[in-house]
């Protein structure tokens, strides 16, 4: 916050911050590199699978991937080309690494950002009305939810909401993008793919909700046994007012942080929901690129990710002092 | 000075006022107050060590309990002949902050610390229907002496004292006819406690409202009050004009609180004959009196009976006759 003579302003922090990115991007770049060419298999024998070929052959791709040089040689060469923004060229899909990422990050950011959003706007309302009907019916059904949601992994509840919603009940799709023979443009297009997510969302926000509710609970409960609270109410403040002016502006601390780490795990669950689904997002890339030993995308996977991580732990930093104004950045 | 209960006019009567506490096992009582009256525009002091259920006793009146597991079982409290256990939810909140205002000892947390203090002066305004917020809350810091800034504040850039003045805003600024002030300069070094307390008495004379204090320090009653009540384990055990009090005690309590009052005060800095012991646990109360086991003056009669309220000043066998 921009106080006179103390701390910085909001702009030259979130400067600050981002220079400060740019050394560890570099760091986690070098790390992955040196991790994925530690692995056993290379791209090229994942490539010619069991088929019989001359050695020959098999030394001519490799010359030609670049497999044959020095790593220490590779890992310069790979850094130079990251700087130019180029990351390299897909062994298995056979096209540049960004385009290929850039195009499926969208729909993986669409997945995660609607299911965050509905997992923080179920988890917090839950957790409010737990913690306002404390030991009431629906404290306790909070309670239940945030430790059973929390519990289910993520690849066994998409396949029990295929099994219900797609199979049992078919009132949604089981998986993919969108309606394979429908011809959808404009709107029916967006209703056909909004449509195909329902499912994905629920199974990928499910542990998050719960554990956004059970958090919600506990740090509303803690806040409203705050002696501010007391005096609040002595000088005959609403309970309304108490609820939603103290209690959760208060509360909200906490769930920002959480809300906020929950963005960077869930880059791991979508990688599983995705898979289940067939939603053709980066989670799924990240999964066959594993498999194919596609090097380069998984290197921009990597490094997209990071980025993201990076991003959205600063705007949770930038939001803490717009919550609270005792933050100060230091 | 009149004796307390002979005025016409009283701003709060408590009549046999239990407030009890579910503790794991058993319920114990905190407060068992039989009679206790506060004149229309005096100040009355509410004395005893820490744990005699003074500040339980505050909470009591505002039905108003730092944890759930305490309430008000059974008595009256009528505030300007009307029973506030009386009232419903909706117009008890009407008169907490309007009618009778709250002075906290730990001014550090009483305010929300991520909104601004002007903003919560304005949200205790708008829930009593009061209009002129701005200019309201310039007057009230005026009449503090704090600058009118303070309103854009956060409480964390307020000093304690300047913190304990606004906190005394808050409790005013809806011109109540009861202030209650809990251990107001407690926490507060010495020079700003009498800042505060000057202040205090100031506004009490200019405004004209009734003040209940409540202080484990018999300085501060001597200091600025009328009359005193003094509270040991949630019993009165003496009442009187604070010039009688101080100048003939009763109840052997009373005297050892005053020999450690003014012994602090006095040259030598140790007590000479301070209480013995401790005050006892509310679950494990002794039998008879309940200040027999530490009293100088203890007799036969003290072990088995409790002394009931003698002459409606004093509850000491002392004083049978």
């Amino acid at each position: 916050m921009s106080k006179k003579g103390e701390g910085r302003s909001l702009g030259q922090y979130a400067l600050l911050r981002i220079a400060q990115a740019l050394p560890l991007i570099i760091a986690i770049i070098i790390i992955n590199f040196l991790l994925i060419n530690l692995a056993p298999g290379d791209p090229v024998t994942a490539l010619i699978g069991e088929f019989p070929v001359p050695q020959e052959y098999v030394e001519e791709m490799r010359a030609n991937f670049g497999l044959d040089q020095n790593i220490a040689v590779r890992l310069v060469r790979y850094l130079g080309n990251v700087l130019r923004g180029d990351l390299g060229f897909s062994f298995n899909y056979r096209v540049p690494v960004l385009d290929l990422v850039l195009n499926r990050l969208g729909r993986t950011i669409i997945l995660m950002i609607s299911a965050i959003t509905f997992a923080s706007i179920v988890g917090i309302s839950l957790g409010v009305a737990a913690a306002k009907w404390r030991n009431s019916f629906i404290d306790n059904f909070a309670v239940a939810f945030a430790t059973i949601g929390y519990s289910i992994p993520v690849f066994w509840s998409g396949q029990i909401l295929i099994l219900i919603f797609a199979i049992w009940l078919g009132w949604l799709p089981s998986g993919g993008l969108q309606s394979i023979r429908g011809d959808y443009f404009g709107w029916a297009l967006i209703v056909d793919r909004a449509r195909h997510m329902i499912l994905p969302m629920l199974a990928l926000s499910l542990r998050y909700m719960a554990l956004t509710t059970r958090l919600t609970r506990s740090s509303l409960l803690e806040t409203l046994n705050s002696d501010f609270i007391l005096a609040a109410k002595s000088r005959g403040v609403k309970s309304r007012g108490i609820l939603w002016n103290h209690g959760l502006r208060n509360a909200a601390m906490p769930i920002i942080t959480v809300v906020g780490f929950h963005f960077t795990f869930m880059v791991a669950g979508s990688a599983l929901v995705e898979t289940v689904f067939g939603w053709p997002g980066i989670g799924r890339l990240l999964y066959t690129s594993i498999t194919a030993r596609d090097f380069p995308v998984l290197l921009g996977i990597l490094l997209v990710v990071s980025v993201a991580v990076i991003l959205v732990t600063l705007i949770t930093d930038l939001l803490y002092a717009f919550v609270d104004p005792r933050v100060t950045y230091d | 000075m009149k004796k307390i209960d002979a005025y016409d006019d009283y701003i709060l009567k408590i009549k046999d006022l239990v407030t009890e506490i579910k503790i794991p096992g058993q319920i114990i009582k905190p407060v068992e107050i039989e009679n206790f009256l506060i004149p229309e525009g005096k100040i009355v002091g509410l004395a005893g060590e820490s744990g005699s259920g003074k500040t339980m006793t505050a909470y009591s009146i505002l039905d108003l309990f730092p944890t759930t597991a305490a309430r008000v079982r059974e008595g009256q409290i009528l505030f300007k002949d009307k029973d506030l256990r009386g009232l419903s939810g909706n117009s008890l909140r009407k008169i907490r902050g309007q009618e009778i205002g709250m002075v906290f000892q730990d001014f550090s947390k009483i305010f929300n610390p991520v909104i601004k203090i002007g903003k919560q002066l304005k949200e205790e305004l708008t829930a009593h229907g009061i209009k002129n917020q701005q200019e309201r809350i310039a007057r009230a810091l005026d009449e503090v002496g704090l600058a009118r800034d303070v309103a854009d504040r956060y409480p964390h850039g307020l000093s304690g004292g300047m913190l304990q003045r606004v906190g005394i805003v808050a409790a005013l600024i809806c011109n109540p006819s009861l202030v209650i002030a809990d251990e107001p300069t407690t926490a507060l070094d010495v020079t700003i406690q009498a800042q505060i307390l000057d202040l205090l008495k100031d506004l009490q004379a200019e405004k004209d409202f009734s003040l209940l204090l409540i202080t484990h320090d018999l300085g501060v009653i001597a200091d600025i009050c009328d009359y005193v009540y003094i509270m040991y384990t949630g019993k009165i055990v003496e009442v009187g004009d604070v010039y009688e009090i101080y100048e003939a005690p009763k109840h052997p309590y009373t005297k050892g609180l005053l020999k450690g009052a003014f012994s602090m005060q006095g040259e030598e800095k140790s007590i000479k004959r301070p209480i013995k012991g401790s005050i006892p646990s509310l679950s494990e109360l002794p039998q008879g009196c309940r200040f027999h086991p530490r009293c100088p003056e203890v007799m036969e009669r003290c072990r088995e009976q409790e002394p009931p309220f003698f002459n409606q000043e004093v509850a000491c066998w002392l004083y049978e006759n």
